[in-house]
């Protein structure tokens, strides 16, 4: 097992803002490799210069062992690219879609038939063959984007939010064969801002602002998290983020449902101050509790106002 | 460049313009729409215009007159009035566009041999009819004027020294004998929809993909920018070839416009002008990045252009010398010259070099610059 995919170094601007400022990472053949931010934190314009898409504004990348730079062509082989928003054709039915990539990657006579019979099994269009893509559901749209990018059989493959938009048992089954691509060995980079999707990722790294603020594996970077994290319970929920955000924003206030999570550096000096907060502006207090960190606390964390490098 | 991967984009691009309805009303009833318009509709010579008479002296000199005009076939009476008043009007409504008006003393004074006039009055708001109205208007008095003083030598038992008239006229319109407007319309639809073809189809198919994203996924793959490029314009160059057929056949069915010269010189004229077309089309295709704004581009680098400094409906040699100088460099003013050259006189390339040069000058240096700017952006 080695490195199949190395950024060094890597900036793109866009006139005088600057999207992706210096990133470096590397990725092991066979992993996945999830990409997590906010909105408009670099990753998009990561993907697409790691796909040969977007010229890097300087910096270094490799991709299957190639210089995406230099040799564009051969790189783009080794990848198999789904974009954020739908971008096959529409007006192509399914079968023509995967036709049309049949063609512009050169799959030899002999064997595309069956392989594009496999891709449509795989994304389980059977039924829909001869339809219109721009009339498949959200959820098959994926798929069929997933067949077609798999189509020539990439050993990479990179996902840009792949379930956006999607509803939660397609996203599920959309995991699996993420899954089993892995299994298969295949590398697979994808981004994303659902939580739980970071949690399938075996490698992890946090970008905000155009900058990595954060990597390692899930595990790693929850036990990485110093101090305690406080779970309060009241009634008043929205009204104690408030405040809290603007009394002690270094806590890193987060809303998760009716509860709300603040990390404390020293339990002991902070929690008083922190009651004293909620009685002086009459926010009754069921429980309060320590538990441990989940990977959105995490990446509140990082993200926050207060938020430090954690790497 | 591989042919497999060119051929997959063809068959797409087909799918696409078979599928989309707006395609196939511009590419096939858009040609036959402005052929039949143009067609029928645009005449440059006047036939039976519409002529009231005003006729105060009542008298067989008038009559006469009147008869002549009518004669002509250039004319036809459109009634008698009375006053300058339903002249007007008529002329408002458009039921007329000429009058006549002959004054109380129009007979009695020419019997007597003196001097009087008829009064002609043109609708001026079209020129071009006016123009040639007046012209064979005055064309009849003046031939009236002769008959009238070879009648009164006659009469006055004169024997005229010759036979008359001596001198009389024999007019040949070389190339277009009948002077059919349509044979002059054709080569200039041929012109307008091979242009809109060539830059309007070329540069929305493209900017299309940008716009809807569906670059973006072909970006990801083994496609280089040129395959890409090749693959997009060749179904447009020649679906611009299948309209030139279609017209030249229309033209031919429904306005007998037959071809005096070579169709293959002809042809090979089309393809130079559609390689200058689609170079235009890739133009605005790299500069524009909203459908709208490249169809608003691409219609006016092409349509207006084409229609009005090609020499399609007016005579450049009209033009002032700085809109003529402008006309150099619009490809549609060598193809018409071209296509109206092999179609009306059926010359060839001995003398239609020159355009042949030009157009290749303009396709090469545009797409050479075109190339050049989408290879930059692409890397």
């Amino acid at each position: 097992m080695g490195i199949t995919i190395e950024a060094r170094n890597l900036v793109r601007r866009f006139g005088v803002f600057t999207a992706v400022d210096g990133v470096s990472f590397a990725v092991q053949e066979g992993e996945i490799f999830g990409f997590l931010g906010p909105n408009g934190a670099g990753k998009s314009t990561t993907i697409k210069m790691l796909c040969g898409i977007l010229a890097p504004t300087s910096g270094e990348l490799w991709v299957g062992g190639v210089d995406v730079r230099t040799y564009p062509e051969e790189a783009k082989h080794r990848i198999g690219y789904m974009s954020q928003k739908f971008s096959l054709y529409e007006d192509l039915t399914v079968w023509e879609n995967i036709e049309f990539y049949a063609g512009i990657y050169r799959l030899p006579k002999e064997s595309k038939g069956g392989w594009m019979e496999k891709m449509l099994a795989l994304s389980g269009l059977e039924e829909e063959k001869h339809r219109l893509a721009g009339d498949l559901p959200g959820g098959y749209k994926q798929r069929l984007a997933l067949g077609c990018a798999l189509l020539h059989d990439p050993p990479i493959i990179f996902l840009d939010e792949p379930t956006a938009g999607v509803d939660p048992i397609s996203r599920r089954n959309f995991w699996e064969l993420i899954a089993q691509m892995a299994g298969k060995g295949k590398t697979i980079f994808v981004t994303t801002h659902y939580m739980d999707e970071a949690e399938h990722c075996d490698r992890l790294a946090l970008i905000n602002n155009g900058k990595i603020v954060a990597a390692g594996t899930p595990t790693q970077l929850k036990e990485r998290q110093t101090g305690v994290l406080l779970e309060v319970a009241t009634l008043q929920p929205i009204r104690a983020f408030a405040l809290v955000r603007r009394e002690l924003p270094e806590t890193n206030p987060a809303l998760f449902g009716s509860l709300l999570h603040v990390s404390l550096s020293d339990r002991a000096a902070m929690e008083e101050r922190l009651l004293e907060l909620f009685k002086n502006e009459n926010i009754t207090v069921d429980s309060m509790s320590a538990i441990s960190f989940s990977l959105e606390d995490v990446f509140c964390q990082v993200m926050g106002p207060g938020g430090t490098v954690g790497v | 460049m591989r042919r497999q991967r060119i051929l997959a984009l063809v068959k797409k691009e087909f799918i696409t313009v078979r599928r989309d309805f707006s395609f196939a009303l511009n590419i096939f009833i858009l040609p036959l729409i402005m052929l039949v318009i143009y067609g029928y509709g645009i005449r440059f010579d006047i036939q039976y215009l519409p002529t009231v008479v005003w006729d105060l002296s009542q008298t067989p000199q008038s009559r006469d007159l009147v008869e002549k005009f009518f004669a002509s076939g250039y004319f036809r009476a459109a009634g008698m009035v009375d006053g300058y008043g339903q002249i007007e009007e008529r002329f408002d409504k458009g039921k007329a566009k000429l009058a006549l008006v002959f004054p109380t003393e129009f007979g009695s004074r020419l019997a007597r041999g003196e001097k009087t006039a008829v009064q002609i009055l043109v609708d001026g708001s079209d020129n071009n009819t006016a123009t040639l109205a007046v012209g064979y208007a005055s064309g009849i008095v003046r031939g009236y004027q002769a008959d009238l003083v070879v009648g009164k030598l006659v009469q006055k038992g004169i024997r005229l020294p010759f036979e008359t008239p001596v001198l009389t006229e024999e007019s040949r319109m070389w190339y277009n004998p009948e002077l059919k407007s349509v044979n002059f319309i054709v080569p200039g639809i041929i012109v307008v929809i091979m242009s809109m073809m060539g830059t309007v189809m070329t540069a929305m198919a493209i900017v299309g993909e940008k716009e809807r994203g569906t670059f973006e996924q072909v970006a990801a793959s083994p496609l280089s920018g040129m395959e890409f490029l090749v693959g997009k314009i060749a179904p447009y160059i020649l679906l611009a070839l299948v309209d030139m057929i279609l017209i030249v056949a229309a033209g031919y069915l429904l306005f007998q416009v037959p071809i005096k010269g070579s169709f293959a010189l002809l042809f090979l004229f089309a393809l130079l002008f559609v390689s200058v077309t689609t170079g235009l089309g890739l133009w605005v295709s790299s500069v524009s990045d909203s459908l709208q704004g490249a169809m608003t581009l691409a219609f006016l680098v092409t349509l207006l252009p084409s229609i009005l400094l090609s020499g399609f409906i007016f005579p450049i040699e009209n033009f002032p010398a700085a809109l003529k100088a402008l006309t150099y460099l619009n490809p549609g003013r060598y193809f018409i010259e071209a296509l109206r050259g092999i179609y009306l006189k059926g010359v060839g390339i001995s003398v239609l070099w020159p355009q042949a040069a030009f157009l290749s000058l303009l396709g090469a240096s545009l797409l050479g610059l075109t190339l050049l700017r989408f290879k930059k952006r692409l890397a």
